[in-house]
């Protein structure tokens, strides 16, 4: 398994967020976790990178554990997030946060390689180069938080629900972007509530509710899951 | 009020410059990476300035080394405070500033009851006087002018090509985004304040030949800080640039018209009337 969380609980103060999640994941694979506003995901994510601690259980990345270890290492071991807000640099331009990306890393050649790669999935990207990040367009912004992400080439991209704001048309080249990079040998955890979008590219899904994961199973089942349809499909 | 006084305003305005940029910068960069309005930043400036008269004239060693250790070590204090005080109240600036009011009053003591209350000089090896047409201007003054401008110039070059320059002006603008870059916040913090505090002890070190020392000399300069990076713009190191030069220059020329009480009550006047029209200072993002 590449990831694997096991009995995850995590609390904010005494107030519950996250209960007894257990959730794994295949190298190669795009996993989904599904679930309404306030029901865990980001908290979820934010365990994984080690930006919360949790209360227990346990959290393997590539049969290590990871729980406990400081963001920097778990970035180094190959995770990579695009969190909900995009949390890019505004008033540093396109090369530069696409560079902070990379910031871990030491080989030239291998950056300069995955800046390209970057620009073959998001064009949009060459051509901002200098523009400041804070004045692209929310698309642009989404693709800089994931082009930025990859950057550190990772072999978990983790994002945070990516379509939120989006336009139907802009979500369906997200979905390619996201079928592309798992192409490339990428694994994608995806927290979404856009079951439309999650339905073209993961393999599996977890649906989370208030903190649980009531449900899990390969895609198809889920899709056609009454209260998945229900819930997610609008 | 005639030409060659103007320029002589300048030359001491831009004295006033080097100083306090050099301590506005350490105040601008710790608030930016920490997220901390640290108050007894003028302490480390007190302190630089008696590391640097007690090697010269307590143990009688040369200037230049004192400086350096004094330099060295107003750095490593703020390695030290970053570590054992700031870090603790990461993410509760209100608690972290009320520490900062507190490190004031133990710093000033801590040196009262070393050095005692009575004023203190000693004389950098930078002596005579240069002159530039009929303009003159001290040596030590000039040599303030230059390492105040170099300095930043060297910070300024840091941050804009150097990989932990670039991690700091990212953590100043979104700290979670940064952490999730790999940047080690914590490594940033300390390289922040060992910089900024090393900064305050330059201006420390130099400054404190042209006046004489006292524990609460820090209290001055701490204020002209303050002004500097609000008017540039709180947080942005060009803006703390810019903010200094207004300021020294303020305080250089107005002693020319009127007299040097006014200096400060016109430069505060002129700050306030900025800020009327640019609430987030000159350099201010958004
Ligand atoms: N920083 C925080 N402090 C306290 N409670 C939080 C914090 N962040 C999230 N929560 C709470 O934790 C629960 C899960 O939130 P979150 O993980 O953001 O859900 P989701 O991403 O699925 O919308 C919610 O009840 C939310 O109110
Ligand atoms: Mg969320």
């Amino acid at each position: 398994m590449l990831l694997s969380l096991k009995d995850v609980s995590i609390y904010y103060g005494s107030a519950m967020a996250v209960t007894e999640v257990t959730l794994s994941q295949e190298e190669g694979t795009v996993v989904s976790v599904i679930g309404a506003n306030g029901a865990g995901k980001s908290t979820t994510l934010k365990a994984i990178t080690g930006l919360v601690p949790i209360q227990s259980g346990s959290i393997e990345f590539d049969g290590r554990r990871i729980d406990g270890a400081p963001t920097d290492a778990i970035v180094k071991a190959g995770i990579a997030c695009v969190p909900e807000s995009r949390k890019l640099f505004p008033h540093m331009n396109v090369l530069s946060n696409l560079k902070l990306g990379a910031y871990l890393r030491r080989d030239k050649q291998g950056i300069e390689e995955d800046l390209e790669g970057v620009f073959v999935l998001f064009p949009r990207l060459k051509e901002r180069l200098r523009q400041k990040a804070g004045s692209l367009s929310g698309g642009e912004q989404q693709m800089l938080a994931i082009g930025r992400a990859l950057m550190s080439k990772p072999r978990l991209l983790m994002m945070d629900e990516p379509s939120l704001g989006l336009a139907p048309i802009v979500i369906d080249s997200l979905a390619e972007n996201i079928n592309e990079i798992n192409r490339r040998g990428v694994s994608v955890l995806l927290v979404e509530q856009n079951a439309g979008l999650v339905s073209r590219v993961a393999q599996r899904c977890y649906v989370l509710e208030v903190g649980r994961i009531v449900l899990e199973g390969n895609i198809n089942e889920m899709m056609s899951n009454d209260s998945v349809r229900r819930a997610f499909l609008g | 009020m005639d030409e060659i006084n103007v320029l002589q305003g300048v030359l001491n305005g831009l004295t006033c410059a080097g100083w306090y940029v050099l301590v506005a910068v350490g105040l601008s960069l710790v608030l930016s990476i920490m997220n901390i309005v640290q108050l007894s930043h003028g302490e480390i400036y007190m302190i630089g300035a008696y590391v640097v008269y007690y090697f010269c004239v307590n143990l009688g060693i040369s200037f230049y080394l004192g400086f350096v250790i004094a330099v060295l070590a107003s750095g490593l204090l703020g390695i030290v405070l970053e570590r054992v005080f700031f870090r603790p109240f990461r993410g509760k600036p209100d608690q972290a500033l009320v520490l900062s009011i507190g490190l004031i009053l133990v710093f000033q003591n801590i040196v009262l009851a070393i050095a005692g209350g009575t004023p203190k000089s000693y004389r950098s090896p930078f002596e005579g006087v240069v002159k530039i047409g009929s303009l003159a201007l001290s040596t030590e003054r000039l040599v303030i002018i230059i390492a105040g401008f170099v300095l930043i110039g060297a910070l300024f070059l840091f941050i804009r090509f150097a990989k932990n320059g670039q991690a700091m002006l990212a953590i100043s603008q979104d700290r979670e985004g940064a952490a999730l870059q790999g940047i080690n916040i914590n490594r940033l913090s300390a390289i922040a304040m060992f910089v900024g505090c090393a900064l305050a002890g330059v201006a420390g070190g130099l400054v404190g030949a042209l006046f004489t020392l006292t524990p609460t000399m820090g209290a001055t300069v701490l204020m002209k800080g303050i002004a500097v990076i609000i008017l540039g713009g709180l947080g942005s190191i060009s803006g703390a640039v810019l903010g200094g030069l207004i300021i020294g220059l303020i305080d250089g020329l107005v002693p020319v018209v009127t007299s040097s009480y006014m200096a400060s009550l016109i430069g505060f006047a002129i700050v306030i009337l900025i800020l009327l029209f640019r609430p987030r200072g000159l350099w201010g993002h958004e």
